[in-house]
């Protein structure tokens, strides 16, 4: 039974500086408080660090390491990172270090490949030798099962594949449940007895060779197991080019995809050129407008001048017309005696007439016609300054500029967008990703022969059992003294291999019968739908839910996958050898409070050491501490101190 | 006043200048450009003069062919002793001398469109 | 630390030989049942390669004809 103890970290993600979390080894549920982003996720990844060098992210993508380190350390120029775990196997205590630093000499890394891992494993205080430490941790936690104690609420994708065993992914966990359900020993064993059936037919063949009675039938057995063999070998060869074409179909899937995203931006770089080419055009034609526009543009700059040269031609206008109109008035008084002075009405006076009579004497020099012209001309400027005034249109103008402005500004713009296309078409051979289609549907083909040829190969070797049999029983017939200890033996193998056979179709079908039981016991106690009845179980350990009608529900929500999942986790534990911690990131995040409630009561149940890290709205305390009492051995905190940096302090309250 | 010019033109070393305006695009031809700098040139300041050397270019007919430039340019220099296509090829030269020697960044739309006068 | 049954398999093997034996009983009753459970018992060890399983297993089966013979 694995059970940790204690874990310590140094600069592992959130965790600043040296950093530690420690378990009871009493039977029971710690629980870690954290809001999201604080660090629960770490402290799981930290725990497949110290085991696997790994560190996952969403979709259990593997993480680059150097983004681990914690970054108000790396900020500071101090890189990696370590994690220690203490646990006890077997009643035999264990220490496992697993440290990541910069390779010596690099003072800034920047990638994965800028650093080292190196770990230690000791037992009972006795360092393992680096081969010695590798297979002890293979057999402590296989990395293939660790999904099932290492549960992150979080990625239940995995889950659904078990659902569906045509999935690689469904083969390889259902592969991996069986593993540690000691299915193995059974098929190595057949395995192994079928190895040395054949071989003890053969020694039978062989002996019969000696006998001159059955030799002819020993030469024909003989002869059969040797074809048989060759077609054995035959179907090997064509199981693995199966296997590989598989691999190679699923390769080619994954680059048509590729193609299908190049295929768009071949399309985008197509519509880009062409909008380029209209846009062109359009802006060729504005231009020709704006030309011609421009042609009069000249005169939008003189507003200005214009309007002060026509101020100053006013007043001269002015100037001029009052001077004539006073001539008009002063010859007209002097030329009428006894008028009156148009303005005052009173009759001009001898000493006025006097007066107006040296005006003008003193104003000739310009006489009326040359005041008249002066006027004429003021007034065609005038007119001239006018006629330029209104010319120029300057609003249109400016639509016209602004036009050519934004066809240039969208012709600049979609031509770098094209050239940023052009570029990353640039790295992709066009006449590689046309090959793969072809390479595609030749696999498909290429599957689809060694699949049937597979099938034949079969037959074929099922006839040659068949015919060897018969000539097996003739010379059973036949056979004496000398034979019989051949006989014997082979009988033995015979019956062995079909014996363990046979075991293995049983013990399959019986650990899902328990599985199936153990996960219905766990699911009836945390469901809370009375109409939910049971679980069933699928060749590659997917369950279903079945409603007490006994009707399949096929469709289930997030929260029901989450209790499925738990349920099985619950039950692999119960059957398999391998016990040890189921440690939980989220596990309530999709469920009410009642499945949680349920869930928390009944976690005791399925394993001895549970670690559950949760946010306060997911698992309020007073829940938790309701619900498990004496169980609950220990809660702690993850404590904010910046947005890079958590400390792990054990709950107070 | 003295017979004025039957033909205007442009000093040799304005015709760099004068092709470079037009080079921009902004305007279909060198008379076009032209008109534009003696607008520049009369709306900076520039007073009655007269050039020297210029080179035979434009007739007078193509320039002004309702004689209304001559008009304005009679209005807007009342007092210049200058005749009026002699006072344009002045001021044509000066305009393109001016624009010139911005050297190469000559703005024709902030001249048209000052950015005091706010977008529509 | 690397031990060849593993105590906490205990239950697992009592499983895999209930299994067996039970087959044997009903369907090869004449296997001889200590013959079963050693070939079973070879294969639980963990660290066995392909090589020693065979041998053991032929081992097994010569030690049970030369008893019976």
């Amino acid at each position: 039974m694995l059970q940790i103890e204690a874990l310590h970290l140094e600069d592992f993600g959130p965790f600043k500086g040296k950093q530690s979390l420690r378990f009871s080894l009493e039977d029971g549920v710690t629980i870690i408080y954290g809001e999201n982003m604080r660090g629960k996720t770490s402290l799981l990844n930290a725990i497949r660090f110290a085991f696997f060098g790994k560190v996952l992210g969403r979709g259990r993508k593997t993480l680059a390491l150097h983004k681990i380190g914690n970054w108000e350390q790396t900020s500071l120029g101090k890189f990696g990172f370590q994690v220690q775990l203490e646990f006890r196997e077997d009643n035999h205590k264990y220490r496992l270090t697993r440290s990541c630093h910069p390779r010596s000499g690099i003072v800034a890394p920047s990638d994965d490949s800028d650093y080292t891992i190196e770990y230690f494993l000791s037992c009972d205080g006795n360092v393992m030798g680096p081969q010695q430490a590798e297979t002890e941790l293979k057999r402590i936690l296989p990395e293939q099962i660790s999904r099932f104690f290492l549960f992150d609420g979080e990625l239940l994708q995995e889950y659904e594949d078990l659902l569906n065993s045509e999935t690689d992914m469904g083969r390889r966990i259902s592969e991996a449940i069986e593993r540690i359900l000691g299915v193995p020993v059974l098929t190595t064993a057949r395995a192994t007895l079928s190895a040395l059936k054949d071989k003890s037919e053969h020694r039978e063949a062989l002996a019969a060779q000696g006998d001159q009675k059955t030799r002819e039938l020993g030469k024909h057995l003989a002869e059969l197991h040797a074809q048989r063999q060759t077609l054995r070998e035959d179907t090997q060869r064509l199981e693995r080019d199966l296997e590989q074409a598989r691999s190679q179909k699923a390769a080619l899937e994954e680059a048509m995809k590729k193609k299908e995203r190049l295929a768009a931006w071949l399309d985008k770089r197509d519509i880009l050129e062409r909008m380029l080419r209209e846009i062109t055009s359009r802006r060729e034609v504005k231009q020709v407008e704006l030309q011609q526009a421009m042609a009069t543009a000249w005169t939008a700059l003189l507003d200005e001048p214009i309007r002060q040269a026509a101020k100053a031609l006013r007043t001269q206008e002015d100037a001029l017309q009052t001077e004539i109109m006073r001539h008009e008035v002063l010859r007209e008084l002097q030329a009428n005696a006894n008028s009156e002075c148009p303005a005052c009405l009173q009759v001009v006076s001898p000493e006025a007439r006097k007066r107006i009579e040296i005006s003008l004497a003193h104003s000739t020099g310009q006489d009326r016609g040359q005041r008249q012209r002066a006027l004429a001309a003021v007034r065609r400027k005038l007119a001239a300054l006018e006629d330029h005034g209104g010319l120029s249109q300057k609003s249109a103008l400016r639509l016209l500029w602004d036009a050519v402005d934004d066809a240039e500004m969208d012709f600049a713009n979609k031509k770098s967008e094209r050239d940023e296309i052009t570029k990353q078409l640039e790295s992709v051979d066009e006449e590689a990703l046309r090959k793969t289609k072809t390479d595609f549907e030749a696999a498909i083909k290429s599957i689809d022969a060694l699949e049937k040829g597979i099938v034949k190969s079969r037959e074929a070797i099922e006839q040659y059992n068949a015919d060897a049999e018969n000539i097996q029983r003739r010379l059973d017939k036949l056979g004496g003294g000398s034979l019989a200890k051949e006989r014997r033996r082979r009988e033995i193998y015979s019956n062995l291999h079909r014996l363990f056979d046979a075991a293995v179709g049983n013990y399959r079908e019986q650990l899902r019968k328990r599985v199936e039981a153990d996960a219905t016991r766990h699911f009836r106690a945390l469901t809370t739908e009375p109409d939910y009845a049971a679980l069933k179980i699928n060749d590659s350990y997917g369950l279903t839910i079945i409603h007490k009608d006994g009707s399949d529900i096929p469709v289930r929500s997030a929260g029901a996958e989450h209790v499925v999942a738990l349920c099985l986790i619950g039950a692999l534990q119960n059957n398999a050898p391998l016990r040890g911690p189921i440690i939980i990131d989220s596990p309530f995040g999709r469920l009410d409070r009642s499945h949680t409630r349920n869930i928390v009561k009944a976690l005791p149940t399925m394993t001895k050491q549970i670690i559950l890290l949760v946010y306060d709205d997911e698992l309020p305390a007073d829940i938790a501490r309701n619900e498990l009492k004496a169980k609950l051995r220990g809660e702690w905190r993850l404590e904010r101190r910046s947005a890079k940096h958590t400390d792990l302090v054990p709950r107070k309250d | 006043m003295a017979n004025d010019k039957k033909t205007v033109g442009i000093t040799a070393t304005n015709a760099a200048a004068l092709a470079h305006l037009v080079s921009a695009g902004h305007f279909s031809s060198e008379l076009d450009a032209a008109k534009f700098a003696m607008a520049y040139a009369i709306k900076a300041g520039v007073r009655s003069g007269a050039t020297d050397g210029a080179e035979t270019k434009w007739n007078v007919g193509s320039i002004d062919p309702d004689g209304s430039m001559r008009s304005l340019l009679e209005a807007l220099f009342p007092e210049s002793t200058v005749e009026p296509y002699r006072l344009a090829e002045y001021l044509m030269n000066e305009g393109i001398k001016a624009l010139g020697e911005q050297g190469g960044r000559t703005n024709v739309y902030d001249m048209l469109f000052p950015a005091s006068e706010a977008r529509g | 630390m690397t031990s060849k049954i593993d105590p906490k398999n205990d239950e697992q093997s009592r499983a895999l030989l209930e299994t067996v034996e039970q087959l044997r009983e009903q369907q090869f009753p004449h296997l001889s049942a200590d013959l079963v459970r050693n070939v079973l018992r070879i294969h639980s060890s963990a660290a066995a390669g392909e090589v020693d399983l065979v041998r053991a297993v032929e081992e097994a089966v010569e030690q049970h004809l030369a008893k019976v013979i």
